[in-house]
């Protein structure tokens, strides 16, 4: 059976290249840029690249944060980088809501001898099996960002990575809603396996 | 933790060439059939620079830089002639992770926060071409009149940095080409003010050349001969190597 898969496209972000892979591994995608647009509903992609406001601003002018926090229940979730810091409350980034679908904010990474932004590719730590993330094969993935989410409950944290001698949520999910911080759209084969399960189990 | 190895690719119009010290480019072949290899290689990352856009006063070649972006399922960043924010929307949008700058940032530092501001740090780095004058001392190079630049190196790198610049690539005009290694030097010099990711390129020869720069502060290595050369006789072939750059070969 064939998946639609819809990403929410916030203007600010970049959307051809997840569209790109999910094409590649056979699934269909519409790019949808109001809940109006939406044929389904069922899987989303909420990504991102760029900075927190003006994502968060656009999530709010186009009625995505009504529309997705009324159907909380009826779709599958991923945001991925900024996508994942809107499901917290906030970030530090700077000012704008996010859907409070996972309690955490947005944070800058801080640490005493690493670069910042990290970027670059890490292993994960599994610290729990999701429907998306599979611990028993090798999992690498690309990841570039300053800001990192601090989960209220650590046991919304499924896989962390290590950064500078510290250790930071790299995978974090609650129920249909999962974050990613890296970008499984420019990893590759770890990359294209993720999206691939993450479209292929049933909501 | 792994470092990232890059390699990078200079376009001139259509075509991909390999400088030595930034003159003669040699013919290497099609971006796109390259950009295909080195995606099918799984590289860490891609950078592509078109080094003829500035130069003849041009801004970047857009349908060229789409299409290797949709061969890429990997990281790629791209330079060369961006001016404007349009520009860098435009690159984004085709799938680009970060946009490289140099003569935009000299003619108009700004420039670099006014992207930051909207697409984060990570997103915009600055690319330094330096020389070493007679003394050894490091100098500021502009390529576009092959002069020295009258600034500080160290200067440049911390108003980038404080605009909200997320990387500092360093290229090393005397070693472009040259294959006989790093400036491990140049690495140490600017690392002390650099508290953003620093990529060193120019003169990479081996992945001893490259774990050596990783040991002495780089965060990433860039080649552009090491990947196109069968060896240093410089028969074309594209090649990567198979074992990650990590912090575990590292003393």
């Amino acid at each position: 059976m064939v998946k639609l898969i819809e990403i929410i496209d916030l203007e600010v972000c970049n959307v051809v290249s997840i569209s790109n892979m999910f094409e590649n591994l056979g699934f269909e995608t519409r790019i949808v840029k109001s809940p109006g647009d939406l044929a389904n509903g069922k899987k989303l992609i909420l990504p991102g690249v760029g900075t927190f406001e003006p994502a968060s601003r656009k999530l709010f002018e186009l009625g995505w944060g009504d529309y997705l926090r009324s159907n909380k229940e009826d779709f599958e979730l991923m945001g991925i980088c900024i996508g994942m810091h809107l499901l917290g409350h906030g970030s530090d980034e700077g000012s704008g809501m996010g859907l409070g679908f996972i309690d955490a904010t947005a944070k800058l990474i801080e640490t005493k001898s690493a670069s910042v932004p990290h970027v670059g590719w890490e292993e994960l730590e599994i610290v729990k099996s999701n429907r998306t993330l599979d611990s028993s094969v090798f999992n690498k993935f690309y990841f570039s960002h300053s800001y990192y989410m601090s989960c209220d409950d650590k046991t919304d944290i499924d896989a962390v990575f290590h950064y500078g001698g510290d250790k930071f949520p790299a995978v974090i999910s609650k129920g249909n809603i999962i974050g990613v911080q890296f970008h499984p759209e420019k990893s590759h084969r770890y990359g294209a396996r993720l999206l691939e399960s993450f479209a292929s189990f049933n909501v | 933790m792994y470092k990232r190895l890059v390699p990078v690719l200079l376009i001139e119009g259509e075509r991909t060439v390999k400088t030595i010290n930034f003159k003669d480019g040699r013919y290497l072949g099609s971006p796109l059939n390259i950009v295909r290899i080195f995606n099918a290689k799984e590289v860490d990352e891609i950078i592509v620079l078109d080094i003829s856009a500035t130069k003849k006063h041009r801004g970047p070649n857009f349908e060229l830089i789409k299409a290797l972006a949709d061969e890429c399922s990997i990281p790629c960043a791209y330079g060369g002639g961006i001016r404007t924010l349009e520009d860098a929307s435009k690159i984004f949008s085709f799938g680009y992770d970060k946009i490289v700058m140099q003569s935009s940032f000299f003619d108009n530092p700004e420039f670099i926060s006014k992207v930051a501001s909207l697409r984060g740090a990570q997103a915009v780095s600055l690319s330094l071409d330096v020389i070493r004058d007679q003394s050894g001392d490091f100098k500021l190079f502009n390529y576009i009149n092959r002069e020295i630049r009258d600034l500080d190196l160290i200067t440049e790198v911390t108003t980038a940095i404080n605009l909200g610049c997320g990387e500092i690539i360093v290229n090393s005009v005397d070693r472009d080409g040259c294959m006989n290694g790093l400036d491990i030097e140049l690495v140490k010099y600017i690392k002390k003010f650099c508290k953003v990711p620093l990529t060193i390129l120019g003169g990479l020869a081996s992945f001893e050349d490259a774990k050596l720069a990783i040991e002495h502060g780089a965060d990433a290595v860039g080649g552009g001969s090491f990947f196109s050369y069968k060896s240093k006789t410089k028969g074309i072939l594209i090649s990567y190597p198979k074992t990650p750059l990590t912090n575990a070969q590292l003393k």
